[in-house]
């Protein structure tokens, strides 16, 4: 069993705070981006372990996958099935953004035998909506689930972003509370990070940007965690929460360490210990792809050590924690001993906590999960 | 060559009072070398001498001048270290010459250093030719200065050369008085006495001490022995110094040179010692002779722990050519592996640090510089504490004593005000003042020498606008109320940056320590408590927030390797910190303590 990563890197406009991989759509470059696309499906899936492997998870991600008209999605999902082997079961995401919504573009996904919808709703507030360069309005995000539920999904995520400039603890409040209300099986919380070259990075740097102080920042995730837990929802990773049943299957598998293929720019693939990423942007990723038939740009084979660090990362950030134990059998008495006085340290300050073999994140411990994660490499 | 036609002189001058210039003009003149080979500044061949505008190790060079009557003489100009911490290796090789020129520099007048070098050289009873320089400056002041001179040294003004060494003005006069007021050594063919006034060290043929031989001769194949220590050689090869060594036959009494014996030991050729005949000893040494004494001491510790052992490999090379420096292994709760170093003086302590870093790339961490402390416990043992981690328990201690300096500084009289603010800050005891002049003085203090090893020498200067010099002498031993500051993280001692100190500064150093490192250590995922104490008693304290924040909200899009990179990274720059207890300590906060400019934050520790 493996995932399928495919990356549709267009998008309408420019968010000022995504550091994606993303191309502004244009007349011409979607027909290059699928032609490539097809290429590279159909070279991979005849590469071992793919043409005897179960893809059981497919996620098309970006950019704005949604903003391909019908025929162009009709053509990503022929090109899925024509190279690749698709359990009928698979869990199939694609994101969605809410004016790139339509009922009849949800029902031919729907049609195509997507199950999983992942709309990057971000906030119910339009004065928010607004200061994160976002086209849609609050209105259009609750349509746009309207509409998903009717034409059949049943499995809908929406993405929610907190730390935002100017956000006030009641904009979040309500925010929490319609999209409760609005009854998703799976919640994604954002805390806001600046990422370095994007429009916010050079606003903070002006000092125009105006972002809420840490305490503010967390008292917004721990707000979040809350609402959320006494709604129903499980939380299962650092920033991800479903009703029972309903985590994200490919994420979940990605993170534990499953193998997965992405196609297109700026995608990552591992498989068995080997991580792989095509060129990030679409011209780079086209040229390389006409010239030599792949776009791979990184290729590395994880020394012992970064496989640790991984495992550590990936283990921690999930919510039931990393085992001790398992953690032992794979990689040695010895790794585990040298990290015990570290994770006494952790414990003792309330950052981790021991669970049986398992040690997981504290809740205090879950705003901090990259210093803590270092903190054990 | 007879001793009559023998001249060894010596140069002293203040920093830039132009001692490299006229020795320049004199090698010149005497064809020692020509202009166009020469690089600025012959005799200060050390890059960081160049530098830094000071002589830090002696030098010594021959030259030969055939007067205009066509008589032959031979010059040896014995260059000194031009600073304080070297005054004991000044003395030595004043007392290797018969005369010695006294430079001042026309605008600056006598300085305190140019005073003290005076006293060494009347000391060793040498002629004094006074010459005043840069008198083609335009606020050459040559009529009081050539006052200064008359008054110190109880001349008569016409004995004074004028001078612009830049410009060659007076060279040829200053030429003429070292051949008719210096006098030529007198021979003596008594047993075989020379004194080591310096020594290098040569891969090849090892220590190769710089002599000048006072009684009988020195020549290849003979057996020598060194009079402090009895060790014995043979002369492998005698030489004089031009700018390389050239080998001779022999050298006389009266003669400067080199000789090799296969000495190994830099330590077996120490400046001061006497070497004699092993086959007919003299039968006393030379007088003068001290072994050398650190006076200000420091850990030095490898920046990364991995470079111990090049640190260690660097300390032994050093150490063959300064046999000044002296080093034993300690170690360090916070700092790990190192070394503590014993120094002649703060100057000295910096350029061992500064060629270790240079010369072997090396990067490391001092600790702040303590003076030698002697302790008297309560069960009457006395100990000498350089380190304040190795003080004792003040429960257990009935006294500690600090070693007090003799100080000279000049200045001119609008500063004395400062300077008698500054030195009570320091808690000096005044002595004496002198007019040397009706706009400057010389001002005699006595003040523990902690509390000039740190930062006084720069802010001397500057609250004098860069006039005053200074100068300083070993005194004595002398009990003061002293304790022992630790700083505390989370309650762990961060032995490094313990200070030995004057319990009525101890407040003061400790609120701004705390203060320091509050702002220099990063939040950590716990608060940290930064906390002075004086044995159990905590005297100030700070807190660091807690780091609240540190999550990268996405991980997926498969980009796992970037994640695990970023984790990386902050985690290598973790590794360039030190650990105590839980507390991650950057090497910033080792160096912050060493600009600590509280006015009156002396320390001694």
């Amino acid at each position: 069993m493996a995932g399928l990563y495919i990356h549709i890197p267009f998008c309408t406009h420019a968010c000022p705070y995504c550091d994606f991989s993303f191309e502004l759509l244009r007349d011409g470059r979607v027909g290059r981006l699928l032609a490539a696309l097809e290429a590279e499906a159909e070279r991979r899936g005849r590469e071992p372990p793919w043409p005897d492997t179960v893809v059981d998870t497919v996620f098309l991600g970006g950019g704005t996958p949604t903003c391909l008209t019908d025929r162009q999605l009709d053509r990503v999902f022929r090109m899925i099935h024509d190279s690749f082997r698709v359990d009928p079961d698979a869990e199939i995401t694609v994101e969605a953004n809410p004016e790139t919504v339509r009922t009849s573009k949800l029902r031919r996904l729907r049609a195509l035998g997507v199950n999983r919808l992942s709309i990057g709703v971000q906030s119910f507030s339009d004065e928010i909506l607004r200061r994160l360069g976002r086209r849609h309005t609050a209105d259009q995000a609750v349509r746009a689930i309207v509409l998903a539920r009717e034409a059949g999904f049943e499995n809908v995520n929406l993405d929610l972003m907190f730390g935002v400039p100017g956000q006030a603890a009641l904009d979040w409040a309500d925010t929490l509370e319609r999209a409760v209300s609005l009854d998703p099986e799976h919640v994604s919380v954002y805390g806001l990070t600046v990422e370095p070259g994007t429009e916010f990075d050079r606003m903070e740097k002006e000092g125009l940007l105006g972002l809420p102080d840490e305490a503010r920042h967390v008292a917004c995730y721990y707000q979040a965690l809350d609402r959320l837990s006494t709604a129903g929802y499980r939380h299962y990773e650092v920033s991800n929460l479903s009703k029972p049943g309903f985590a994200c299957r490919h994420n979940v598998s990605s993170w534990n360490g499953g193998d997965y293929l992405g196609l297109g720019p700026s995608a990552h693939s591992h498989v068995a210990g080997r991580r792989l990423a095509n060129t990030r942007g679409l011209a780079d990723y086209l040229s390389a792809m006409d010239a030599r038939g792949e776009a791979i740009d990184m290729d590395e084979t994880l020394t012992v050590d970064e496989r640790i660090h991984e495992y550590i990362l990936l283990r921690l950030r999930s919510v039931e924690g990393m085992d001790t134990g398992v953690f032992r059998d794979r990689f040695g008495d010895d790794a585990m001993g040298k990290r015990d006085p570290a994770i006494h340290t952790l414990a003792e300050e309330g950052l981790l906590a021991e669970r049986g073999s398992r040690i997981c994140l504290t809740r205090k411990g879950l705003a901090l999960a990259d210093s803590v994660c270092a903190y054990l490499m | 060559m007879s001793t009559e036609h023998i001249r060894n002189f010596s140069i002293i001058a203040h920093i830039d009072h132009g001692k490299s210039t006229l020795a320049d003009r004199l090698l010149e003149m005497t064809g020692t070398i020509s202009p166009l080979k020469m690089r600025a500044q012959m005799l200060d061949n050390l890059d960081l001498e160049r530098e830094r505008g000071i002589t830090i190790k002696a030098h010594a060079i021959r030259m030969s001048y055939e007067c205009p009557d066509g008589q032959a003489y031979s010059l040896n100009l014995i260059d000194t270290p031009g600073h304080v911490d070297f005054s004991y290796e000044v003395s030595r090789s004043l007392a290797a010459c018969e005369g010695a020129l006294l430079i001042v520099d026309a605008v600056q007048g006598i300085e305190a250093q140019t005073i003290s070098n005076l006293y060494l050289a009347l000391e060793n009873d040498l002629t004094i030719i006074p010459v005043i320089n840069k008198i083609d400056l335009p606020n050459a002041r040559v009529d009081v200065v050539t006052g200064q001179i008359v008054d110190l040294l109880g001349i008569e003004p016409d004995d004074v050369i004028l001078t612009s060494a830049r410009d060659g003005i007076g060279v040829e006069q200053v030429l003429r008085a070292i051949l008719d007021r210096i006098p030529s050594p007198e021979p003596d063919d008594s047993p075989l006495r020379a004194l080591v006034f310096d020594s290098i060290f040569d891969q090849y043929r090892g220590a190769v001490p710089y002599v000048r031989v006072m009684s009988g001769e020195i020549r290849p194949g003979m057996d020598i022995m060194m009079c402090s220590n009895g060790k014995r050689f043979e002369v492998a090869e005698t030489g004089i110094l031009r700018f390389d060594k050239a080998p001779v036959d022999a050298l006389t009494a009266g003669e400067v040179g080199y000789l090799i014996g296969n000495i190994r030991n830099v330590a077996d050729a120490s400046v001061g010692d006497t070497i004699t005949d092993a086959s007919r000893p003299c039968d006393a040494p030379l007088p003068g002779y001290r072994e050398a004494k650190s006076m200000v001491f420091s850990g030095l510790y490898p920046a990364m722990s991995e470079d111990y052992e090049p640190l260690k490999e660097a300390l032994e090379k050093y150490q063959l050519n300064d046999a000044a420096l002296v080093y034993e292994p300690e170690t360090s709760i916070a700092l790990g592996f190192g070394f503590r170093c014993g120094f002649l003086g703060l100057l000295h302590m910096e350029v061992v640090q500064e060629r270790l870093e240079r010369e072997y790339g090396l990067t490391i961490l001092a600790t702040m510089p303590s003076v030698e402390y002697r302790i008297t416990t309560t069960a009457g043992e006395v100990l000498m504490v350089d380190n304040p981690a190795d003080m004792p328990d003040a429960s257990l201690i009935d006294s500690v004593e600090e070693p007090f300096i003799q100080a000279q500084i000049v200045v001119p009289h609008d500063y004395i005000g400062n300077i008698m603010k500054l030195t009570r800050d320091r808690r000096g005891v005044y002595k004496a003042m002198e007019y040397l002049d009706p706009t400057r003085v010389a001002l005699q203090y006595e003040l523990p020498l902690s509390e000039i090893v740190f930062d006084f020498y720069d802010r001397l200067k500057s609250i004098s606008r860069g006039y005053a010099s200074f100068d300083y002498d070993f005194l004595e031993y002398r009990a003061s109320p002293l304790v022992r500051l630790n700083l505390l993280l989370n309650g762990d001692l961060v032995d490094a940056l313990s200070i030995i100190i004057h319990k009525d500064k101890a407040y003061e150093w400790g609120r701004e320590l705390c203060q320091r490192l509050r702002k220099i250590i990063p939040r950590q995922m716990f608060e940290v408590a930064v906390q002075a104490a004086i044995g159990g008693r905590v005297i100030a304290r700070e807190s660091i927030r807690p780091l609240r924040k540190n999550v990268t909200a996405k991980c997926y899009g498969g980009d796992i390797t970037r994640k695990r990179k970023l984790l990386e990274r902050q985690k290598e720059g973790k590794r360039r910190m030190k650990q105590v207890g839980n507390v991650e300590l950057p090497q910033e906060a080792f160096l912050a303590v060493l600009d600590i400019r509280g006015e009156g934050a002396a320390v001694g520790g």
